[in-house]
C-alpha cells in the first residue's frame, strides 16, 4: 500500500519535460505534471499563454473567454461550460490546477470554436494563428421564441445587423470567416443559411432566411467587450417550447399520436455508403432526401423534425439513436439506399429490427398485427432467456417491435403507390442502427443506387418529391393509427370502471 | 563416345548445383510442367457454402470442394476463401469480396472469430440486402461446415465494430439464420468445384 502511494506520489510531481504550447510560432511552456498516460498541465499557465484571464475559487477555477465563462469543479472533476458540462481528470498541487492535456484541449476548443492539436511525440501543443473570424452559431427555443446566439472567436467591432425582405443579415469587418454550425439546426424561425465572405468592401454576410410566420427580430445590445450578438426571433411557432421542458413533460402533456420524428440521414462524412455506376453517393442523397422530408413534414404542422445530421459529416450509429432519445422523438426513421451485387436489382424495402435469428427475413405481408404480436412475443420469451450476449441496450426497440412493423408496412404501401417503385416488402433484420431506439423505428432502403435507371431517378427531382410525399402520408396513416388505438383503449378503460 | 556425352553432361549438373543463384534462375524441369499439380493430389472434402440466388432475395447453398484437414482453423479460412469465389452464375453470385483478406482466425469453446483486413470492405458497395446476405452467408457456412461452432463473432483490424459496412450488426456473437436461405440443401444439387 505504502509502495503504491509513493509511486503514485512520485508520478505526479513536476516534470522537467514540460509540455509546450505554440501559439503559430510563438512557443509557451506550461508546468506539466508527469503522470502515467498523458501528461497534466496548468490551467493557469495555458490561459496566461491565451490571454484569458482566471480567479481562483474555493471549488477550483474560473476562467473568463471573452464574456464566456469557464468553471473547474476539482471536487465533482467537472468542467462547466454554460451551454454543457464535461467530465476532467484535474488535479491540485499546490494551489495549482492541473488538468489532462487531452482534456483541455477539448475544454477550450468547445469554447473558443477553433481545434488545438495535441502532438504527444513532442508534448506540444498548437493552436492555429488562424487570422480568420470563427462565428459558432447557436439556436435555442426560450420563452415562446427562438434565440440565436452569434459567437465571435475574437474581439470585433460591431457587427451590422438588419432585415431585408425575408432575410436577417449579419454583416461583419473581416472579409473571410467561418462558420461553426455544430449546435445549429435550420427550424420554423430559421428556414435557411448562406454565408457570403470577400465581398467588395473587405466584410462578410450570414444571411439567415426567416420562416413565414417570423414577425419581429430584436438584438440585444451588442459592447465592444462581448464577442456574442443575440438575436430573439418571435413569431408564431409550432415548436417554440423549451426542448428540456418538453422532455420532461412530453408525456404527461402531450395528445396521444406522433409529435416528434428523428429522420436519419444513412452514412456520411468519410462512409459514402453505397455507390452508383455513375458515382452518385449514397450519403449525398439520403442527406438530401432527409432534408426534404423534414421540410415538408414541417410544413403539416403537425410535426417536430430532427435531423441526426444536416451536413456531411460521419456519425457513429448509437449516437444516431441517441439523438432520437435525446429528442424524446415518437418515431425514428432511418434512409437509405439499397445496393447487391445484381444490377438489376431495383425497387424499394422497409426494415424493422429484428432481435431473434428465427425471425422471418421476408416477412408475410399478409400477416395480421394481432398474429404478428404473438409471434413476437413467443419469440421474445424464448430467445431473451438464452441470449446472455445481447446487452441490456440492444432490448429498448423490443418493446416497439409491433409499432414498427405497422410503420414500416405503412410506409412500403405507400411507397409502392409510388409509380415505377417495385415493393420488395418489408422485413426484418438486425440492423444495428435501429437497436437502443426507445421509439418505433424503421429503416427505408428507397431504391437501389446500384442499378443505372433507379441511380438516374435518384438524381431526379420530382421523383424525391414524389418519395417525400409518399413517406410523409405515411407518417399521417400512423399518427391516425396511434390517435385511434389510445382512443379505443381510453374507452376499454372507461367502460371498465363501474 | 556416348558414355563420354552422359559424363560431360553430368559435370555440367554438378557445376550448377553449386552455383545457387544459377538454380534459382533456372527455368523448372520441363517433366514438372507437364506433371500434375500435387495439390490436386491432395484429398478433398465436400462443403456447402451460400451465395446470393441469382434472381431472389436468398441465399442459395452450393456444394463446393476444399482440402481435407484435420485444423478447423484451416477448414475456416478454406470456407471464407470459398466465399468470394464464385460460382456459375446461374448457381449464385458471390457475396464476398475476392480480395477479401482474413488476419487471423480462432477458435474457442465453439466459438468462430475471424479478424478481418480493413481493405477487404473499402471498395464494397453494399445496402442493408447485401450487407445482410454477406454477414450469413459466413455464418451460416461455418455453423454448416465447422464442428461445434456455437457462434460467430467478426472483427476489423483486431477490433469489435458495430457493422462491416454501415447497417447489419455484428457487434455480439452471431448465429445461424436458417430462413434466409432459400431451400436446405438436397441430393441432386449441382456440385461446384473450385480449381
Amino acid at each position: 500500500m505504502l509502495i503504491a502511494v509513493i509511486c503514485t506520489l512520485l508520478t505526479l510531481v513536476e516534470s522537467d519535460n514540460d509540455v509546450v504550447l505554440y501559439r503559430g510560432t510563438t512557443a509557451y511552456p506550461l508546468t506539466t505534471l508527469d503522470h502515467p498516460g498523458l501528461p497534466f498541465v496548468s490551467v493557469s499557465d495555458f490561459c496566461r499563454a491565451l490571454g484569458y484571464a482566471q480567479e481562483r475559487t474555493d471549488q477550483g477555477l474560473r476562467v473568463t473567454v471573452f464574456n464566456r465563462l469557464i468553471i473547474f469543479e476539482t471536487e465533482s472533476q467537472r468542467v462547466d461550460l454554460g451551454w454543457k458540462k464535461l467530465t476532467v481528470q484535474m488535479r491540485s498541487v499546490d494551489s495549482v490546477l492541473f488538468v489532462r492535456v487531452d482534456h483541455l484541449i477539448q475544454t477550450f476548443s468547445e469554447v473558443i470554436g477553433k481545434d488545438l492539436i495535441y502532438e504527444p511525440t513532442s508534448k506540444s501543443v498548437h493552436l492555429p494563428d488562424d487570422k480568420r473570424l470563427n462565428i459558432a452559431l447557436r439556436t435555442r427555443w426560450t420563452e415562446g421564441f427562438m434565440r440565436v446566439s452569434f459567437l465571435f472567436s475574437k474581439r470585433i467591432e460591431a457587427p451590422n445587423l438588419y432585415r431585408s425582405g425575408q432575410f436577417l443579415i449579419l454583416s461583419v469587418k473581416a472579409p473571410t470567416i467561418t462558420v461553426d454550425k455544430t449546435y445549429f439546426e435550420l427550424n420554423e424561425a430559421i428556414e435557411d443559411i448562406s454565408v457570403f465572405t470577400n465581398l467588395p468592401d473587405s466584410t462578410s454576410e450570414i444571411h439567415l432566411k426567416l420562416g413565414p410566420t417570423v414577425r419581429n427580430t430584436q438584438a440585444e445590445p451588442f459592447a465592444s467587450t462581448q464577442s456574442e450578438l443575440v438575436v430573439k426571433i418571435s413569431g408564431t411557432f409550432t415548436a417554440a417550447v423549451d426542448p428540456v421542458a418538453a422532455f420532461h413533460d412530453a408525456s404527461a402533456q402531450e395528445s396521444p399520436g406522433i409529435h416528434r420524428i428523428v429522420i436519419d440521414p444513412g452514412h456520411g462524412g468519410k462512409d459514402l455508403g453505397a455507390r452508383g455506376p455513375s458515382g452518385l453517393e449514397e450519403k449525398m442523397v439520403t442527406l438530401d432526401l432527409a432534408r426534404k422530408l423534414k421540410r415538408h413534414l414541417e410544413a403539416t404542422g403537425k410535426y417536430e423534425v430532427m435531423l441526426t445530421r444536416n451536413e456531411d459529416f460521419a456519425l457513429p450509429l448509437k449516437v444516431r439513436t441517441g439523438v432520437a432519445n435525446n429528442f424524446n422523438a415518437d418515431l425514428f426513421l432511418s434512409v437509405h439506399m439499397n445496393a447487391i451485387v445484381r444490377p438489376d436489382a431495383w425497387g424499394s424495402e422497409t426494415y424493422y429490427l429484428s432481435l431473434d435469428e428465427q425471425d422471418d427475413f421476408a416477412e408475410n405481408y399478409t400477416v395480421t398485427f394481432e398474429n404478428q404480436e404473438d409471434e413476437d412475443t413467443a419469440g421474445e420469451d424464448s430467445e431473451f432467456g438464452s441470449e446472455l450476449d445481447l446487452l441490456l441496450w440492444d432490448l429498448a426497440q423490443s418493446e416497439h417491435v409491433d409499432d414498427s412493423f405497422r410503420v414500416a408496412r405503412y410506409i412500403q404501401e405507400e411507397l409502392n403507390i409510388l409509380a415505377g417503385v417495385r415493393s420488395r416488402g418489408v422485413k426484418q433484420a438486425p440492423l444495428k442502427v435501429l437497436k437502443g431506439a426507445v421509439m418505433p423505428a424503421v429503416l427505408i432502403e428507397v431504391a437501389f443506387i446500384s442499378n443505372p435507371s433507379e441511380e438516374k431517378k435518384l438524381r431526379d427531382y420530382e421523383f424525391k418529391a414524389k418519395v417525400v410525399r409518399a413517406i410523409s402520408r405515411a407518417i399521417d396513416r400512423y399518427d391516425r393509427d396511434v390517435q385511434r388505438r389510445s382512443a379505443s383503449q381510453t374507452a376499454e378503460m372507461q367502460e371498465e370502471t363501474p | 563416345m556416348r558414355w563420354v556425352v552422359i559424363l560431360a553432361l553430368l559435370i555440367a549438373s554438378c557445376s550448377k548445383s553449386n552455383d545457387p543463384e544459377v538454380i534459382q534462375n533456372a527455368p523448372p524441369p520441363i517433366v514438372q510442367a507437364d506433371s500434375p499439380d500435387v495439390d490436386v493430389l491432395r484429398p478433398q472434402t465436400e462443403v456447402i457454402t451460400y451465395y446470393l440466388h441469382p434472381e431472389l432475395d436468398y441465399l442459395v447453398p452450393v456444394k463446393r470442394t476444399i482440402f481435407t484437414t484435420d485444423d478447423p482453423i484451416t477448414r475456416i479460412k478454406q470456407i471464407v476463401e470459398t466465399l468470394s469465389i464464385p460460382p456459375d452464375p446461374e448457381q449464385g453470385l458471390a457475396l464476398w469480396p475476392n480480395l477479401t483478406v482474413v488476419r487471423e482466425v480462432f477458435m474457442v469453446d465453439g466459438e468462430i472469430v475471424i479478424d478481418f483486413d480493413s481493405s477487404t470492405f473499402t471498395r464494397i458497395s453494399a445496402g442493408t440486402t447485401r450487407e445482410l446476405f454477406m454477414v450469413y452467408s459466413l455464418v451460416n457456412a461455418l455453423y454448416r461446415n465447422v464442428d461445434n461452432c456455437t457462434g460467430v463473432r467478426l472483427l476489423i483490424e483486431g477490433q469489435v465494430q458495430e457493422t462491416l459496412l454501415g447497417q447489419v450488426d455484428i457487434e455480439g456473437v452471431l448465429h445461424e439464420r436458417p430462413k434466409i436461405v432459400l431451400n436446405p440443401i438436397e441430393e441432386g444439387v449441382v456440385v461446384q468445384e473450385i480449381q
